[in-house]
């Protein structure tokens, strides 16, 4: 299925990470991130795990919650909106998404 | 710092739509002339953005009722329903719907908005996890988030996606509560409900269905998509409003589980607010006796809102929504989008301004609701206004482009 060896690659790029050196799997997950947010990226500013989702890339509270699906899809994980509301960066944003794949 | 410097983001979007004409999201009914006319800015102006589905707020039965009720109970209960504010009409109510929707209970709340929070604040816990629609109103996302439960959105009248979502093992543990809308209020679609009730049976799930857009709109009797669709059974909780079809205020939930009374004396929102004014029980009393014994308004209702949606589609115009009594007209962008509206008001038709963040996939839509109470020629004036106002943008469109090819 194809969903469970996406799920393989996940765990193999990120499950043995996660648990041990969880800075090298933030910088991963960021780099992921960066990627899937380049579409909000109008002004084509340089992203990076400092920048504000909000105030730099202007997506609002809607695109936040689909943002949130498309992540969820990609790493097979369920980030529920409620833990949304503190995210103010993209390093946030993928910490979140860390401790997500960790809780699996 | 100032407090309000959170908003200055949508304040300088709002003064931009300011500098256009008219405010949308201010506008004055400056007299209200029938369910249908009213005036604005000084203009006879024809309705068709009030969700006045039925077009009874004129109902000479129910504004009789209400003036009655005035007389007999005063202006308001001046206290909520655990304490003086349960009048034996809000019992009447509550045993009317019950009736009609075939639901061994129903509670009323003041307003739609409050209904929703209070149900699904009071049927969800920190230890469940609600499953919502992604285009759900803002007062499902409202209650969601004071119920405390765990919130996990799925893609948009999308089966499958609910199904993924529920296998997944973040969500494991508690109760699930899936809520899905009747038709969907922007875009005028409806819930695939018998879908759901497929999921929702495979999961062990409830289901909780928001007609507010289609009581009295869908179904052989009025009582909504679940009705339509043959799924009443799978629909554990029914939340639904007074301010459309029924053409007052409050809101009501619904349910067969026989301990869903305990949400009385459980749901804050229930509980600490004033109940409904006599007047207003009063009236959508005898509104619902209409909604159920005058079948003839929802064919009206549906007539008009085909008339309406096909004319608009031959005027060349975006439609995004089925064949409703919602109709979407997408606008190309924010700007056309308010320019278009206010050409449709100084042309006496009202309808709704929809923007980003309350659309969904960004869309500025320009938003119809029809009513049973519009004429076939209000339909035709309608029509060609709406005729007039696309000339002038394809206009518009074609001088921008004149003066971007001509520099």
């Amino acid at each position: 299925m194809a969903g469970a060896q996406n799920m393989r690659d996940i765990r193999e790029r990120f499950g043995m990470e996660c648990g041990g050196d969880m800075d090298k799997s933030v910088d991963a997950v960021v780099a992921d991130l960066c990627d899937m947010l380049q579409q909000y990226n109008k002004e084509g500013i340089e992203l990076t795990a400092a920048t504000n989702l909000g105030s730099e890339l202007n997506i609002d509270s809607v695109e936040v919650m689909d943002l949130i699906m498309e992540i969820e899809d990609k790493f097979d994980i369920d980030i529920p909106i409620n833990m949304v509301s503190d995210i103010e960066r993209i390093g946030d944003l993928a910490k979140l998404v860390c401790q997500r794949l960790e809780g699996r | 710092m100032d407090i309000f410097d959170k908003y200055a983001l949508a304040s300088g979007r709002h003064d931009r739509v300011l500098e256009v004409g008219s405010d949308p999201f201010n506008l004055r009914m400056e007299e209200i002339y029938s369910a249908t006319e009213a005036r604005v800015n000084g203009r006879r102006t024809i309705l068709v953005g009030t969700n006045n589905y039925l077009g009874i707020t004129f109902d000479p039965a129910c504004t009789e009722a209400a003036i009655d009720a005035i007389r007999k109970y005063g202006t308001g209960t001046t206290g909520s329903r655990i304490a003086n504010g349960t009048y034996s009409a809000h019992l009447a109510l509550e045993e009317v719907l019950s009736r009609f929707l075939k639901r061994r209970s129903t509670m009323v709340f003041p307003t739609g908005y409050q209904a929703n929070l209070g149900i699904l604040a009071g049927l969800a816990g920190a230890s469940d996890t609600i499953f919502l629609d992604a285009d759900s109103h803002a007062s499902i996302y409202d209650g969601s988030r004071l119920s405390g439960a765990t919130l996990v959105r799925f893609r948009h009248n999308d089966p499958k996606d609910l199904d993924k979502r529920l296998t997944r093992p973040g969500t494991q543990g508690g109760c699930k509560l899936i809520v899905v809308e009747g038709i969907y209020s922007m875009l005028g679609d409806r819930a695939p409900l018998a879908e759901f009730a497929e999921v929702k049976r495979e999961h062990g799930a409830y289901l909780l269905v928001d007609e507010a857009h289609s009581l009295g709109v869908l179904g052989d009797h009025g009582r909504g998509l679940a009705e339509e669709q043959g799924v009443e059974d799978d629909a554990d909780f029914v939340v639904g409003t007074f301010s459309k079809s029924l053409g007052a205020v409050g809101g009501f939930g619904a349910s067969n589980h026989p301990k869903f009374d305990v949400l009385r004396f459980c749901s804050r929102p229930y509980m600490f607010t004033a109940s409904s004014s006599p007047s207003n029980v009063a009236s959508v009393l005898v509104a619902v006796r209409r909604m159920a014994e005058q079948p003839e308004l929802r064919l009206r209702l549906w007539d008009n809102a085909r008339a309406l949606h096909d004319g608009l589609s031959n005027l060349g115009l975006e439609i995004i929504s089925p064949e409703s009594p919602v109709i979407a007209i997408r606008m190309k962008d924010e700007e056309t989008a308010i320019h278009a509206w206010n050409q449709l008001l100084e042309n006496g038709i009202y309808v709704n301004l929809a923007l980003p963040p309350g659309t969904p996939n960004g869309a500025c839509l320009l938003r119809c609701s029809v009513s049973a109470a519009h004429t076939g020629e209000q339909i035709e004036e309608i029509l060609a206004r709406f005729a007039a106002m696309a000339a002038e943008l394809n206009e518009r469109s074609e001088k921008t482009l004149a003066a971007h090819a001509t520099p």
